[in-house]
């Protein structure tokens, strides 16, 4: 599943544009993202144009190539499909997702890959929080929707760290060592306007504005990130960060054991691991520093986080 | 089982449950885990730990705390049963 | 039937063995038939009895591992329910008899391997209800919300009350007290059941059917509730219950009669039927001599051969089905037995305003 990417290899950007519907209106589109492939399959306009905005530095697989994951963003039947057109998720099994309004075609396949992921891959201890890592050393940053996690995980990934993933931070059962999973970055309401400032020529989705969420919008990763997919992090940091207005940027350690259960409550699995997750949390415990971390200027939290104390080997 | 700064974390690997324990709860079940033992040798394990006064007010703690072991699963009650 | 023109994990599940021999291809579409039909951790486990699972492709062995992690989690918690439902009615006179998985579970039995399920059934002696579910409730369960007309439907018509809930765990507890409901036709004798229930060593007022009545009773759970999307599933409880349980000659003198007391032949007959044709099950001639005058009229026959035929397929695309089919990772993600306080799962990235209502597995 995670081999060294290969000196050339076929991405979406290369392919055109009848070429990547064609895929995704026929036998699927596959894609690697980190040590998964999907196979996806859509005749929704927006999932292609999401596609090729947000996953041109992607690799595309043949269809003889093993697919992890087969995902249908299917155009909702009925008669009210003219009325009201709806996207609906079907993965093989029993859809889990009510049907949505079309135009939230892309951000449903984006929390629909999730779901598969965290749903399945139980080689990897799976914590909801974002991964980012520099010069080896990698930063965790879990926290519940709100906390400013992803515009901080944004910044982080456009000012010298490298993004393993926004959502899904997956640490090996084996080693300890995180796994990236690079993907889009969801951002939310403002954080679209902090973004658009703080990374000029950055490419986004186009907003989706009525979703239970607000507005959301998707932000395509560096395409170091995506090219380095295979490069495995050691853990160093837990950083829980909630965006406070008007707040100077202020890190406070946090006890190991509350750390650990902080962690395994921001996680998807790990109350499926049994004993191997339990030993997993405590590996990432002991080998990285945890602290609660407040802030509202970005560029003092990218300072602060450039300066954490790198671990004793 | 993993002590870190006197908290604790333990997996029960009968209920999959994991709990977080302050350290006399620690210090109980560690008691009882090496084989069974009366309250009056676990309230005595306790007050030379932590400098208590032995007394009601510890016996009622003692039983709270041994309560909440039991309905945790980690310590065996007098209506426990094993799965075959 | 064509052999060959069975869909792939029909044909895996009547020769396990045969999955040595699968390409990177076969496997990929194995694994999403298998993921239709919630099979996945069984195929797991038949992978690791029935070939060298070391030699199997890198993909499959990975895919496989990541379901008997599930399956491995899952047994942990249906053999802690079954402990705390012991806990809460051991000290009450009376039998308390698991049915269906946590039967299976708490027996050994291999019909339980990799088989997840939401919800730990029980049944007890009608009269004894007041008081066992009065117990439950002292010990943390509590009735789900229903209305009037519910709780009626459940206590006049239906073989079971309400669903309750554990407060604390959130899982399932469904009490029957006979297995099926009272409305239909076939009647049961629910005391003759508890009567001849095996007692469970090591766990004290806990029981399982007797071998022919738990074949029966799925059989009869297979062909009465109606719910074909998780027909496969259940038919291959069938074959397997009749591997491991038909291993004693005594088994089979005794089911046929056993079927005839107990008013369940046509299930019976549609269960060996339907196992036959599908999956392979041996099944000895006599049996099947002493079910033939309990066959439907043949146009019925036919019909219902049709019926089953596409009901019993694994219902995925490829199995020239619709594609809603069983829960699988919806199982995961409802949760009810994977919830463990004082650890929730992490649900916020799942958007709870976009998720289906919960529905009974």
């Amino acid at each position: 599943m995670s081999a060294p990417a290969p000196a050339s290899t076929l991405t979406v950007a290369q392919l055109s544009a009848a070429d990547l519907r064609a895929r995704l209106r026929g036998p699927g589109l596959r894609l690697r993202t980190g040590p998964f492939v999907l196979a996806l399959r859509s005749t929704i306009a927006e999932v292609a144009d999401g596609v090729t905005l947000m996953y041109a530095d992607y690799p595309v697989l043949g269809p003889e190539h093993f697919a992890d994951f087969h995902i249908n963003m299917a155009e909702a039947t009925g008669w009210h499909r003219w009325v009201r057109p709806q996207v609906h998720f079907l993965p093989d099994g029993e859809a889990p997702f009510q049907p949505l309004p079309r135009h939230h075609a892309f951000p449903l396949f984006e929390w629909s890959f999730n779901w598969c992921i965290s749903g399945r891959a139980h080689d990897w201890l799976i914590l909801h929080a974002a991964v980012v890592e520099k010069d080896g050393c990698a930063a965790i940053l879990p926290a519940p929707p709100g906390s400013g996690k992803s515009t901080l995980c944004a910044g982080l990934a456009h000012r010298g760290w490298r993004l393993l993933s926004d959502e899904l931070t997956m640490i090996s059962l084996t080693d300890g060592l995180i796994t990236p999973v690079p993907r889009p970055i969801s951002l939310k309401n403002a954080s679209l306007d902090v973004m658009r400032a703080y990374v000029p020529g950055a490419v986004f989705s186009k907003s989706v504005n009525d979703t239970s969420k607000g507005v959301v919008t998707l932000m395509k990763p560096p395409a170091a990130s995506v090219a380095r997919a295979h490069e495995l992090a050691r853990p160093a940091w837990v950083v829980f960060p909630q965006y406070v207005a008007g707040a100077a940027a202020s890190l406070s350690p946090v006890a190991p054991a509350r750390a650990f259960m902080q962690l395994a409550e921001n996680s998807f699995n790990y109350n499926v691991l049994g004993a191997a997750g339990f030993d997993a949390m405590t590996g990432l415990v002991e080998r990285s520093s945890s602290y609660q971390f407040t802030y509202s200027v970005l560029d003092e939290a990218i300072a602060v986080f450039d300066a954490l104390p790198r671990p004793a080997r | 089982m993993r002590t870190w700064q006197e908290e604790t974390v333990v997996y029960n690997d009968l209920s999959g449950d994991t709990h977080l324990l302050g350290a006399p709860a620690t210090t109980l079940l560690t008691l009882l885990r090496a084989g069974r033992a009366s309250s009056a040798v676990l309230g005595a394990a306790l007050c030379s730990a932590f400098a208590l006064t032995p007394g009601e007010e510890l016996d009622g703690d003692l039983d709270e705390l041994l309560g909440q072991l039991r309905s945790f699963g980690l310590v065996d009650g007098p209506c426990w049963v094993r799965p075959c | 039937m064509n052999l060959s023109s069975l869909p792939l994990l029909i044909q895996v599940l009547r020769a396990p063995a045969s999955m040595a021999a699968l390409s990177l291809e076969q496997w990929e579409l194995l694994l999403r038939q298998a993921g239709a039909a919630n099979l996945i951790p069984s195929l797991h486990g038949l992978a690791l009895d029935y070939t060298e699972f070391e030699a199997l492709p890198a993909p499959a062995r990975t895919h496989l591992r990541w379901h008997g992690t599930l399956a491995r989690r899952h047994v942990q918690a249906v053999h802690w329910e079954v402990n705390r439902i012991a806990e809460a009615l051991a000290p009450l006179d009376g039998q308390v008899v698991l049915l269906k998985g946590a039967a299976y579970a708490a027996a050994g039995l291999r019909a339980g391997h990799g088989r997840l399920f939401s919800d730990i059934d029980i049944m007890v002696a009608r009269a004894r209800l007041p008081q066992v579910e009065s117990a439950l409730r002292q010990h943390g369960w509590v009735g789900s919300p229903h209305d009037a007309y519910d709780e009626r439907y459940y206590r006049e018509w239906m073989h079971e009350i309400p669903p309750m809930v554990h407060v604390r765990r959130e899982s399932v507890l469904d009490v029957h007290h006979t297995i099926l409901p009272l409305t239909a036709r076939a009647r049961p004798d629910a005391a003759s059941l508890l009567a001849n229930a095996r007692a469970l060593p090591g766990l004290p007022g806990i029981a399982v059917l007797a071998p022919t009545d738990m074949l029966l009773h799925s059989a009869t759970h297979l062909f009465y509730d109606g719910e074909f999307n998780k027909g496969l599933r259940d038919l291959f409880d069938v074959h397997r219950l009749l591997a491991e349980l038909g291993a004693d000659p005594a088994f089979w003198d005794a089911l046929p009669a056993r079927a005839h007391t107990l008013q369940l032949e046509r299930p019976l007959f549609y269960a060996l039927r339907y196992a036959i044709l599908l999956l392979g099950t041996p099944v000895p001639a006599a049996v099947l001599a002493a079910l033939r005058a309990a066959a439907p009229a043949p146009p019925l026959l036919a019909l219902m051969d049709a019926l089953f035929e596409r009901a019993l397929m694994p219902l995925h695309a490829s199995c020239a089905g619709t594609l809603t089919g069983a829960a699988h990772g919806a199982l995961y993600l409802r949760g009810n037995w994977l919830r463990m306080p004082p650890l929730l799962l992490a649900r916020h990235l799942l958007h709870k305003a976009v998720l289906s209502k919960p529905r009974a597995i």
